[in-house]
């Protein structure tokens, strides 16, 4: 995470992300994935920074909404301390009374049990926060936040190139299926990178080259390392 | 006209469509970043990991061409 050392300056993403527009269905498109692959995850929310303040850009329900509120409005919280210091925070909340007061309160009357928030990030500016809410988990594993950080990033990459996509007729299910092809070739990178010892690049040329040689596309070939069909010649 | 724009024409995308195609394979530069990589004008261009950059890039206009069935694939910077 480049804003890891907690020098993170604040950045508000693109004004259209917090009004009416094609941003906000990109964020919630984000959210969804979020929810659907960060194990444990019943709702899912993206903060931004706005002035000296946050606001939810997206949520996929009400309550989560209404929990960032708290968190707002006490500027103490897990999503709030994410994009303070730029870095991730995991909390449990029947351990989080003394830490966050009012939000841990609120949110356990709202029956939630785990918060895991992770920075967006671009360069050194924190842009806002992916926070995902648990009503079944009170601690995330190690690969759900690392599946979290993966989608922050992919999150990142898009606030930054918000006016490219709100200019573009971009369709949701277009969007969908360059992040899903997009998490295929990352969790593929990581998986020959963890076999063969490699770089992130010398991974993704390990891809391309199948993929020429099969006359596939990337994200196909991906999906087989992924699924643990990789051919010989690919480690 | 650079070889990535002639290119970028017979593939018939616009920037948009292909900074999206870059995106899904996993490219971090933004679309004017990569505009100015096709361009030439490096001073504005990928910040960091130029090649692999460049490589996603070229990977996305070779999977455009292997759409349609064109077979004389662009050349990439990591062989």
């Amino acid at each position: 995470m480049s804003a890891a050392d907690g020098s993170g300056r604040r950045r508000p993403p693109p004004a259209e992300v917090l009004g009416p527009g094609a941003l906000d269905g990109l964020l919630h498109t984000v959210a969804s994935l979020a929810r659907a692959t960060v194990d444990g995850t019943d709702g899912v929310s993206v903060s931004v920074v706005r002035g000296e303040g946050y606001a939810t850009a997206t949520a996929t329900d009400d309550v989560v909404r209404e929990l960032d509120a708290v968190q707002y409005q006490e500027r103490s919280g897990p999503c709030v301390e994410a994009i303070d210091t730029g870095e991730q925070v995991a909390v449990a909340l029947a351990e989080a009374e003394a830490r966050y007061p009012r939000f841990a309160a609120s949110a356990q009357q709202r029956f939630m049990t785990g918060v895991l928030s992770t920075p967006l990030t671009a360069g050194h500016d924190v842009l806002g926060a992916l926070n995902c809410y648990s009503a079944s988990t009170e601690r995330f594993s190690a690969g759900a936040a690392d599946v979290a950080t993966q989608i922050a990033g992919h999150a990142s990459v898009l606030l930054a190139n918000a006016t490219t996509l709100s200019a573009a007729t971009t369709t949701n299910e277009q969007l969908q299926q360059a992040l899903v092809s997009r998490d295929v070739i990352g969790q593929a990178k990581g998986i020959l990178m963890e076999r063969q010892g490699c770089s992130a690049e010398d991974a993704f040329d390990v891809l391309r080259r199948a993929s020429q040689r099969q006359n596939r596309k990337l994200t196909a070939v991906a999906q087989d390392v992924v699924d643990g069909r990789a051919p010989g010649g690919m480690g | 006209m650079g070889q990535l724009r002639t290119a970028m024409a017979e593939a018939g995308l616009s920037i948009p469509e292909l900074w999206l195609r870059y995106f899904a394979l996993g490219g971090t530069a933004t679309a004017a970043q990569m505009e100015a990589h096709m361009d030439g004008e490096e001073d504005r261009a990928f910040v960091v990991d130029d090649d692999l950059q460049h490589d996603t890039l070229v990977q996305a206009l070779n999977e455009r061409f292997m759409e349609l069935h064109r077979d004389d694939a662009l050349p990439y910077e990591r062989g």
